[in-house]
């Protein structure tokens, strides 16, 4: 009975990604309005089949759904929601086709990988119009899947910690129309899962590994920073370059999607902004390049949010005997950091600026994991804790 | 045992405390109206205070004349400055916001149907079709 009870919590969040998968692939390949609308509604039955079947605390139930109504009650007035995600997903609905974006009309990030857009117009299309907010609040139905599977994942010791956590770190990111803190948290969990199947050497069960293959499409499909995150947690498996398994080449097809997307996107002339007006100028004096890697990390750790996870990591980190999780977290939130330190660096933006409104919200990818990796040292030791 | 299961029920209640003040945080930093939930499956419901009243007297100006496609005048245009995309500059807001809210009414420069904001932006070239308080629609 246990075991049922288990495998419906872990395959709820499974059913539901995959739901999002198939939808961006209708909206893609053959966009049918009864189809989409189909997955839309068939996605909401199985959430509310989890609120009704599913025991967990009570708590982690009323968060979800508080923070729900609170999504749906948002008007959206911040400027990447509506200036980019609503508007594709208006585009995609109105024209019934994604392809429609490769017009680059108006020229606004045309070239983003369209998942959450594609979710949008599925939402859109179910009541028959554009209405903003309901196409808003399905970015909240995204964040379902892995907090859905937090539940099975953390436990009832710690999922509402996890969902406090979660409140804490994203807060206006979870109800805003923005997508960072979805690439944060399919990030952090694809980390932690991809863990617990690769480096604690249990035995490898289809819904895990199918869940984290599918949360690694919707990662790579969700931002462009989602892709590198991706390419990220696979280039630990070259740890494990001796014991390489032939199924480990199916997490590398994760990467297909996205690769194809922006072939696409580049067979049609689209560009990113960063890339199109690349700026080389702080590389060209020493004294400049230190003066904006100081600048950059000022915006990018040097906020609460970031310290205390740190802190959390780094206390835990000291005490545990098997560090595998805090150097497999370690390794990508610094690689991340990195990465985040040579974009804004070459950003051809006001670097000032371009912090400014980026800068926390495209940091939360590493504080989060460094929290979740946390979490899950701690669900995994919670009997010695005892 | 006692003091375990008071610690466990003591720490469950703390949780539950903290989470209810989040939540209330939460709803406090968002543009939170009930009209919003209330409204959230009718297809024609625009949310209130979405937009500036602007775009809101662009978009009517733009239906109510059946327009099919529109750009703005040059005086505004060359107002614009590109790396400020993203900020809350007043001209970048009205552009890229009446771009994306009168959609699918496409914004090209070669159109005729021309956006002008005050009185005197109005060029000698070009026929008043309709106004809206700030706005002006010409044909050029």
């Amino acid at each position: 009975m246990l075991k049922i009870i288990e495998n419906k919590s872990r395959l709820i969040p499974v059913i539901l990604v995959l739901l999002i998968i198939i939808n961006y692939m209708i909206v893609l390949l053959y966009y049918n309005k009864f189809l989409i609308s189909f997955t839309a509604i068939l996605y909401l039955i199985i959430v509310i089949l989890f609120f009704i079947t599913i025991n967990c605390s009570l708590t982690f139930k009323f968060s979800l759904i508080c923070i729900g109504i609170i999504s749906a009650g948002h008007t959206p007035i911040d400027w990447d929601a509506w200036a980019i995600w609503l508007f594709h997903g208006n585009r995609i609905f109105i024209e019934e086709n994604l392809f429609s974006v490769l017009d680059n009309y108006a020229n606004i990030h045309n070239s983003y990988p369209m998942i959450a857009p594609s979710f949008m117009a599925s939402y859109a299309s179910l009541i028959g119009g554009w209405n903003t907010i309901l196409p808003k609040f399905s970015i909240f139905l995204l964040y379902l899947p892995p907090f859905l599977y937090a539940n099975y994942f953390f436990g009832k010791k710690f999922n509402v910690l996890f969902l406090l956590i979660t409140i804490f770190t994203f807060q206006s990111l979870l109800y805003n129309g923005y997508l960072d803190g979805l690439v944060a948290t399919y990030f952090g969990f694809s980390t932690v899962i991809y863990y617990k199947i690769f480096f604690k050497k249990e035995k490898i069960e289809i819904l895990d590994f199918t869940i984290l293959l599918s949360f690694l499409i919707v990662l790579s499909l969700m931002k462009n920073e989602g892709f590198v995150l991706t390419v990220i947690i696979l280039s630990t498996l070259f740890y494990r370059i001796k014991n390489f398994k032939k199924k480990y080449f199916l997490l590398f097809l994760t990467l297909i999607p996205y690769i194809t997307w922006k072939f696409i996107t580049i067979k049609y002339g689209l560009k990113t902004d960063l890339f199109e007006d690349l700026n080389i100028v702080r590389f060209e004096t020493f004294k400049e390049l230190i003066s904006s890697i100081i600048l950059i990390l000022k915006f990018l750790l040097f906020n609460e949010k970031f310290l205390i996870s740190f802190f959390l990591f780094g206390f835990f980190f000291l005490k545990a005997h098997d560090r595998t999780i805090f150097y497999i977290g370690g390794y990508c939130s610094t690689v991340y950091l990195l990465v985040l330190i040579f974009v804004y660096l070459i950003s051809p933006h006001d670097l000032n600026w371009h912090l400014q409104t980026s800068g926390v919200r495209v940091s939360s990818s590493i504080y989060y994991l460094l929290i979740l990796c946390t979490l899950t040292f701690l669900t995994d030791n919670k009997n010695k804790i005892n | 045992m006692i003091l375990k299961i008071l610690n466990k029920r003591f720490i469950r209640i703390i949780l539950f405390f903290f989470t209810a003040i989040s939540l209330i945080y939460l709803k406090n930093i968002s543009y939170f109206d009930i009209k919003n939930i209330k409204n959230l499956f009718n297809k024609k419901w625009i949310p209130e205070k979405i937009i500036q009243s602007d775009i809101e007297d662009i978009f009517e100006l733009l239906t109510k004349n059946k327009i099919k496609n529109f750009s703005f005048s040059k005086n505004f245009l060359n107002s614009l400055k590109k790396y400020e995309i993203n900020t809350i500059s007043n001209q970048n807001y009205i552009y890229f916001r009446t771009i994306t809210y009168v959609y699918p009414i496409l914004f090209s420069l070669e159109s005729k149907n021309i956006i002008s904001f005050y009185k005197d932006d109005i060029s000698i070239n070009c026929k008043l079709i309709d106004k809206l308080n700030n706005v002006n629609l010409q044909e050029c």
